[in-house]
């Protein structure tokens, strides 16, 4: 019974010593790192799906995105001219991140001047 | 019983030689400046290998996250430098790093340096280094706000070793390297990327933000001259 208190106690103080993880950055580096080495098509859709994962995790640990995914998701949604989730994706590490604003609000100016081009 | 005691000296000598402060009193002007989010420029490679430089790119995001700091996309980045001919960083390094505030909203700008990221084979063996210097440079008045530098080299001379804890993860590593000599630099240079970033300031989305001036393993010797 001691024994199971103590234990319990210790439980209690390890966890709350143990800092709350700020970021869910999944499989990331690595999946990156394989886009560099192999720059295919094939290797950039899996990256995309990591990339989704990364959010969806994050989402279900309520952690925040972290710094710079939903952009880069938006990026490669840009690069394969799928426009609405590329503005989708930039807007959101927008109002995460409002520090990103200026940057973020020039690529979608340019994407959106391209697209009038286009038209 | 003399090996016992070459050790022990030379444990002490190095002890000695290494003089630490604390990261207040090497980089005041992080606490005064506080920048939020920063801008990881393309490394400069000074190494003898190529990839270096895009493989070296896809480690320093996460690290530098979760030292506390708004990390701009590095991919999206390095494309925008590439579209405005500025992507060799060899190029930028006198460019006004105030342009850096102006078009990308960055408070500071990060230079990595590759020093080494090399195998070297010698007579009876051989050994992995990868050496990394930073520096942190202020877009609002040009400083530098944090430098250090770190480096790890793995000795890759077969066998032999005994030892255990982190040594035997390093060695564990070197094993692999052995085998796949390209791949392998990279949890390297994460593992500099860790230890060097213990000395950063943490940033502002980092919970002990402002709170960590007493930290007290900033090596003097590794702050970049």
């Amino acid at each position: 019974m001691k024994n199971t208190s103590i234990i319990l106690l210790l439980i209690v103080l390890i966890m709350g010593c143990t800092p709350q993880t700020m970021y869910y950055w999944g499989d990331y580096s690595n999946s990156l790192y394989k886009v560099k080495k192999d720059a295919t098509p094939e290797m950039l859709d899996k990256h995309k799906i990591e990339l989704l994962e990364i959010i969806k995790k994050s989402n279900e640990k309520s952690l925040r995105v972290p710094p710079g995914i939903n952009a880069e998701l938006g990026y490669i949604f840009l690069l394969q001219e799928q426009y609405d989730q590329a503005i989708i994706y930039l807007n959101k590490e927008k109002s995460i991140y409002p520090e990103s604003t200026k940057f973020v609000d020039d690529l979608l100016h340019n994407l959106t001047e391209g697209e009038e081009n286009d038209g | 019983m003399v090996k016992n005691v070459i050790i022990i000296l030379s444990l002490t000598m190095f002890i000695g030689c290494a003089t630490t402060i604390t990261k207040g009193e090497a980089f005041p002007k992080m606490y005064k400046e506080k920048p939020l989010s920063i801008l990881v420029l393309p490394p400069i490679n000074q190494s003898t290998s190529p990839d270096a430089k895009e493989y070296y790119s896809t480690t320093i995001a996460e690290p530098l996250s979760l030292a506390g700091y708004y990390v701009f996309p590095i991919e999206i980045v390095n494309e925008v430098l590439k579209q405005e001919g500025i992507y060799d960083t060899e190029l930028i390094v006198d460019l006004d790093a105030s342009k850096f505030k102006e078009y990308f909203g960055a408070d500071a700008v990060l230079f990595t340096r590759i020093i080494e990221w090399n195998t070297s084979y010698y007579v009876v063996g051989g050994n992995v280094k990868v050496h990394i210097a930073f520096d942190l440079i202020s877009t609002n008045t040009g400083e530098v706000l944090w430098s250090y530098n770190g480096e790890l080299t793995v000795d890759t001379t077969g066998g032999g070793n005994n030892v255990g804890g982190a040594a035997g993860l390093l060695l564990q590593l070197a094993e692999t390297a052995v085998k796949t000599a390209a791949q392998d630099y990279t949890p390297m240079a994460k593992q500099v990327n860790t230890t060097v970033l213990t000395t950063i300031p943490f940033g502002l989305y980092h919970a002990q933000h402002g709170a960590d001036q007493s930290f007290t393993g900033v090596k003097v010797e590794s702050v970049n001259k």
